[in-house]
């Protein structure tokens, strides 16, 4: 479903990303890790379409991406649940949802509404609370739920489990397992590796703008190297045993 | 050499003051020669105005009130109280001078535009004093029988020797300005409007430098009032009013902000265009309006600027396209050969050590830091060393609070609670200029060079601080000036050769690769002769080769007993760099130690990487 | 799982661009951050492995030959410490003490990517959990026929290993044990194909359903010989000598040639001359890039055979590109018995035992294209000062030092130089077909 092939991308004269190439196909759930300072929030831009990449391509079902704007892009189905929430704390709950229907009409609305409170009873109860009064947990199931009216196809999350505690994380990661089993395609951004390659079938692990490992997610997380693309080499020598 | 005062551009000037002397010559209007003491009068307000943009950045709408304060203040004190002229110009100037720093002194130290928004309401109280205090200012009737400007004996009773007299102190004072904006000062006034932070971070005291100028400005205007005053012999209210601080802000936005030459151009160009308007009596307010609009949309710089950058070739950042060491040319055509890569591997040897080398080696104490940002706890009782001499690396994951500790090694950023301890001395709660006297040095995220500079003035501003030469010396231009600018100038020659910068001295910095730009805004942090260094992730966005060369430059400054605390992402880079990782995480300090045993640390590994689920 | 179940076997020519584009810049970023050989070649080329966005780029990539991997023994192409590492080969034994060995290392993932590949090509066939797959295989000279006996435990299917037994007994036990598939060389296929006419055998009474020969390329007549007499399909498969495995590729039912895994390998075909790539149809040498070798990547090296690429579509189903079966070398090896033999090493072998000689010739004797013996002739100049001391012992001499370096038995003998026969195009080496031997070991 998505294609991203060899994409470059720049800030000015730093370079940020180079040579990134992964792809997800439709029904799977991918993660994309790696550590702070990696690239991940770079390459999630410039697949909403914020910074365009001087070089490669993007595929969003079989349509490339590079000169869509990031309004149409959603409209195509790639829709993002950003970093750090990124609600409008001053709007209640269900303001909060209605404006992520935002592209369709109001009878769609009501309609998807339906569904994301069946997923999030916790958002139906508080539903005319102010968004920012609402706890780390409640507030990531919202910006989820902001999403899903959208009706992607494609859903990107990133960084769902920072700053929020153990248990909050669990269940978040819980939620995008039952919404993948129902159907949507998901792209998992983080910077846990250990908790996102649990939920997601295939990884990639991003260092320093480059993808050096890729593969299964069980495999990955018995992977030395996932463990050296945060922390550095842990050898010298390669006769070391 | 050039005689003291004389200023570097001094042959542009001749023409101008060969014009403006030879024009009342060929003409014959009178009324034309009102005009021009008219513009002249308005360009020693916008002089002054340019100055204070040129180096704050902050614009000031109530420059009529100070012209106003200028013209009254003098009337009132020659007028009604019969002082001697000169005595009535000193005492308005001085006043303007007291009241201007009474206004920038809260103002200037907010950020964001309140001075705009203080001197906006400042002029529209002076208006109305003027208006209101009749028993003084003669109210909204005016102010006449103003004794006419004399030199002595010498009256200036015509529009001719008004204009001669006008329009040469409008030069002396151009001459002077131009003098101080190329001088040391000049540079620190025009860093702190473009990157006041950085500027503070060198050492440079901004809120001190920002409050002199504004009142320098003052005073510019008072003395345009005062000649304005002593011309026209009857004064009212009307003239002071917001409209004439606007009409001169236009000016400065037309001609170019903080642009001495445009300035002029910009005066001399609106002075005259009301006369053009006449016939549109109530419509120039619009046309004004429409005016500063179109400027402001299509030439944001200003009119000069555009003109210039019109006619001079256009200039491109430096991206990594740069040379490639000779004799290791690439095949044509072959893989990566458009894009080259810098290998000169700059090794800054024998600059001359940093006051930290003194017997036992100096050290950053950093003791129980804590911080908050509203709710969150961004440090948690934070505390270790920094020995001279050595790297420590401060890692952690998203959020873990390391460049908020940075700041506060800095001064940017105050703790709830805390010490820091540089060589016994408390740096805690000291402002970001006085830490960097007490030799602390600091790089950022994102390399902060001054763009519009060369690459040499970027690192002069590195040596500020070995610099004495104040406002009255930069005015004059004196000999002492010059000769304290030479001996910083080839200082800093020396220091770029030490960089293998040498040969770009001159280029605008805009033309470096990215690892040129660090190792400018390393060098620039240690002209300072810290005794500790903080990097901010110095190797961000470099490609290998690039990375390497500035892991080796930092690696050697360890030989002069520099003490670096460094914040990198890139694992490899930290684990060869350092001698010792501190790890935080949550803002609390959860691990220290070498680099090996970091490497294997359990805590260390499930901060970043998490733990396994179920 | 048929063809048709196997995700990687469908899917279109865009997806395995796809991943093959993702695993090549992945595979170019580990080489050169981790492998020493890599690294410098890179850096001396001013190269980073962004400049590869697509496989054009690629193109300008330097080739890795067999030399590269003598010359960096031992570390040089590893791209992960010895901790990592699970399994070592020696693919190319060290001759004396001139020539360095080439020794590759496999992580756990290697091993379990072989072991799939070899799996997949089992499955192509229609092996499954109720076939009993006898692997007869000289272990000590083949070790990557190890891989067959792993693939075979992990589909399931009952295995008889029947390692450095005789002809008789491997039909013996065939029979016996109503093995329904066999694996092993060419060469040993036609020697039980020779002992099963001479003593009689009736195909029928055994129970196999297909034969599998290799890691040696399958000529057309070893096939339908074995075929004739057998009266199963015969398939072959392909592996690099230097990479220790075979299952690289494999034959489906339909025979146009072998498909490639290519989700863990990037093939190209390219002029062995000039290196200039060429389109799929052209004749040319193989250049192999591995996708997912964790342990030993290899980047463009040079195989050394000559094939020709096909793209399209199989008959059976399967979207991944085939070769043809290899046509012949680009260098002098020679194989014999399925033990490659470079006629260089034996020069520098024997030169090393006797300084003296002067010239030398390899006769090979061959069965059906087959190489199965060999024998050297030696030229020296004086017959005095024999190494080893008399004829006899020198002669002994020989031999051993050639069966230790090669595994292989041969034999030498001293000629007079106008009695040394006309070498062919190989390097110092003729070819004789002749009449099968008798009754021998693999």
């Amino acid at each position: 479903m998505l294609r991203v092939k060899g994409v470059s991308v720049r800030y000015g004269s730093v370079q940020v990303l180079r040579r990134v190439s992964f792809h997800v196909a439709e029904n799977e759930i991918v993660a994309l890790i790696g550590a702070n300072g990696a690239g991940k929030s770079t390459l999630l831009r410039a697949l909403s379409g914020i910074n365009r990449p001087f070089e490669g391509e993007i595929l969003f079902r079989g349509e490339p991406l590079l000169k869509v704007s990031p309004e149409r892009i959603v409209r195509m189905g790639l829709v993002q649940v950003p970093e750090a929430r990124q609600l409008f704390p001053n709007m209640t709950v269900l303001e909060n949802l209605e404006l992520g229907g935002y592209l369709y009409g109001l009878k769609h609305v009501r309609a998807k509404l339906a569904e994301i409170y069946e997923l999030f009873p916790v958002l139906m109860e508080r539903s005319r609370q102010k968004a920012g009064t609402l706890s780390g947990g409640e507030q990531q199931m919202l910006s989820i739920g902001r999403a899903l009216m959208a009706r992607p196809r494609l859903l990107v999350l990133d960084e769902p489990s920072m700053g929020l505690a153990p248990l909050i994380v669990e269940e978040i990661y819980r939620t995008i397992e039952a919404l993948h089993r129902e159907g949507t395609t998901v792209l998992l951004v983080e910077q846990n590796a250990m908790g996102a390659l649990a939920v997601a079938e295939r990884g990639y692990v991003l260092e320093t703008g480059r993808i050096v490992l890729s593969g299964r997610a069980d495999e990955l997380m018995e992977h030395d190297d996932v463990q050296r693309a945060y922390l550095g080499k842990d050898y010298e020598y390669k006769w070391e045993r | 050499m050039n005689p003291i005062i004389v200023p570097r551009q001094w042959r542009a000037l001749l023409p101008l003051a060969v014009v403006l002397w030879g024009l009342p010559l060929v003409m014959r209007n009178d009324y034309l020669l009102l005009l021009c003491n008219v513009m002249a009068l308005n360009a020693m307000v916008v002089l002054g105005l340019n100055l204070l943009i040129a180096s704050t950045g902050q614009v000031s709408l109530g420059h009529a009130a100070f012209y106003g304060l200028g013209a009254y203040l003098s009337a009132i004190a020659s007028t009604t109280w019969q002082w001697p002229l000169f005595a009535a110009l000193a005492f308005a100037a001085a006043s303007v001078a007291v009241i201007a720093f009474l206004l920038a002194l809260p103002t200037l130290k907010l950020e964001g535009h309140y001075l705009v928004m203080a001197t906006l309401g400042f002029n529209i109280i002076v208006f109305i004093c003027f208006n209101q205090m009749e028993s003084v200012t003669g109210g909204p009737s005016g102010f006449s029988g103003i004794p006419r400007l004399a030199l002595g004996s010498f009256a200036l009773n015509t529009d001719l020797r008004f204009y001669v007299f006008i329009w040469t102190l409008f030069l002396v004072a151009f001459a002077l300005t131009l003098n101080l904006l190329d001088s040391r000062l000049g540079r620190a006034l025009k860093a702190i409007h473009q990157k006041e932070l950085t500027a503070e971070v060198l050492g440079i005291p901004a809120r001190r430098y920002k409050i002199v100028t504004f009142v320098l400005s003052t005073v510019y205007a008072a003395v345009a009032g005062f000649s304005y005053a002593h011309y026209v012999t009857f004064i009212s209210p009307k003239t002071f009013d917001i409209f004439y601080s606007v009409q001169i802000v236009t000016m400065v936005a037309v001609g170019g902000m903080g642009s001495l030459w445009g300035g002029l151009a910009g005066t001399i160009l609106l002075t005259a265009l009301p006369e053009l308007l006449h016939h549109f009596e109530d419509l120039h307010v619009l046309l004004y309006g429409l005016i500063l609009m179109g400027v402001l949309v299509f030439c944001p710089q200003g009119l000069l600027p555009a003109l210039k950058s019109l006619l001079s070739a256009r200039l491109k950042t430096g991206g990594t396209a740069i040379l490639r060491p000779a004799g290791m040319d690439r095949p044509p055509g072959s893989v990566g050969a458009g894009r080259g890569r810098n290998v000169s591997a700059p090794f800054p040897a024998g600059h001359p050590a940093g006051t930290g080398m003194q017997g036992d080696l100096p050290a950053l104490k950093l003791s129980d830091i804590s911080l908050d940002f509203g709710g969150l706890q961004a440090l948690n009782q934070v505390g270790f060393d920094i020995p001279g001499g050595r790297v420590v690396a401060l890692i952690g994951p998203n959020g873990a609070g390391k460049t908020t500790l940075l700041n506060v090694v800095s001064g940017l950023l105050r703790p709830r609670n805390g010490q820091i301890l540089l060589r016994d001395r408390s740096l805690i709660g000291k402002s970001p200029c006085l830490v960097a006297r007490e030799g602390i040095g600091r790089t950022f995220q994102a390399v902060q060079i001054f763009q519009d500079f060369t690459v040499l003035d970027n690192l002069l501003l590195g040596y500020h601080l070995q610099g004495h030469a104040g406002f009255l010396a930069g005015y004059l231009h004196t000999r002492a000036e010059r000769r304290e600018e030479a001996v910083l100038r080839d200082r800093a020659l020396e220091h770029l050769d030490d960089f293998g910068l040498a040969e770009k001295a001159h280029s605008p910095a805009q033309q470096l690769s990215l690892l040129e730009q660090k190792l400018l805004e390393l060098a620039r942090a240690l002209a300072l002769s810290p005794s500790i260094l903080l990097l901010d992730e110095p190797v961000g966005g470099l490609n290998p080769l690039e990375s390497e060369v500035l892991v080796e430059t930092i690696s050697s400054l360890r030989e002069r007993g520099i003490g670096v605390l460094l914040v990198e992402h890139d694992m490899n880079v930290v684990m060869q760099l350092s001698d010792r990782i501190e790890v935080l995480q949550h803002g609390n300090r959860i691990a220290s130690g070498p680099p090996r045993e970091i490497r294997q640390d359990p805590r260390v590994i499930a901060a970043y990487l998490g733990t396994r689920r179920r | 799982m048929a063809v048709s179940q196997n995700p990687i076997a469908v899917m279109s020519r865009d997806e395995v661009g796809q991943l093959q584009l993702e695993r090549l810049q992945m595979t170019l970023n580990r080489a050169y951050f981790k492998v020493d050989f890599y690294r410098k070649r890179m850096d001396v080329l001013r190269m980073l492995p962004e400049d590869v966005g697509t496989f054009e780029d690629f193109r300008q990539f330097p080739f890795t030959t067999r030399e590269d991997l003598t010359d960096h023994y031992p570390y040089g192409l590893f791209a992960v410490p010895l901790r990592s590492i699970v399994r070592l080969k020696i693919t190319s034994p060290p001759l004396r003490d001139q020539t360095r060995p080439i020794v590759v290392g496999f992580t756990r993932h290697d091993t379990a990517m072989w072991q799939a590949l070899m799996v997949r090509l089992f499955e192509q066939l229609g092996v499954t959990d109720r076939d009993i797959v006898q692997v007869a295989f000289n272990f000590s000279l083949f070790p990557g026929a190890f891989t067959f006996n792993h693939a075979a435990e992990m589909l399931g299917a009952t295995l008889a290993p029947s390692a450095t037994i005789s002809a008789t007994m491997q039909l013996r036990i065939m029979q016996d044990f109503r093995s329904t598939v066999l694996a092993t060389t060419a060469a040993f296929a036609l020697h039980i194909v020779d002992t099963m006419e001479r003593q009689g055998w009736d195909a029928s009474g055994l129970h196999l359903r297909l034969i599998l020969l290799g890691p040696d390329p399958l000529s057309e007549i070893t096939r339908r010989r074995v075929e004739a007499v057998f009266g199963v399909p015969v398939y072959g498969l392909y592996g690099v000598a230097e990479m220790g495995e075979p299952g690289m590729a494999g034959e489906c039912p339909s025979r146009q040639g072998l498909h490639l895994a290519e989700d863990q390998f990037l093939a190209e075909i390219v002029n062995p001359a000039t290196g200039e790539p060429l389109a799929p149809g052209q004749e040319g040498e193989l250049v192999l890039t591995t996708l997912t070798a964790e342990g030993y990547p290899l980047i463009r090296f040079r195989t050394g055979d000559i094939t020709v690429l096909r793209d399209t579509p199989c008959a059976c189903g399967s979207t991944l590109a085939r070769i043809i079966p290899i046509l012949r070398r680009t260098d002098n090896r020679i194989s014999i018995r399925g033990i490659p033999v470079y006629p260089e090493h034996v020069e520098e072998l024997l030169k090393g035992v006797d300084p003296g000689m002067e010239d030398f010739r390899l006769v090979i004797h061959t069965q059906y294209g087959i190489g199965e013996q060999m024998e050297i002739l030696i030229c020296r100049a004086a017959t005095d000062d024999l190494p080893g001391g008399n004829r006899a012992q020198y002669l002994e001499l020989l031999r051993s030092q050639v069966r230790r370096a090669l595994g292989l038995g041969v034999r030498v003998q001293v000629v007079e130089p106008e009695r040394l026969p006309r070498e062919g195009l190989t390097y110092k080496t003729v070819f004789r077909n002749v009449s099968p031997f008798s009754d021998d070991v693999p």
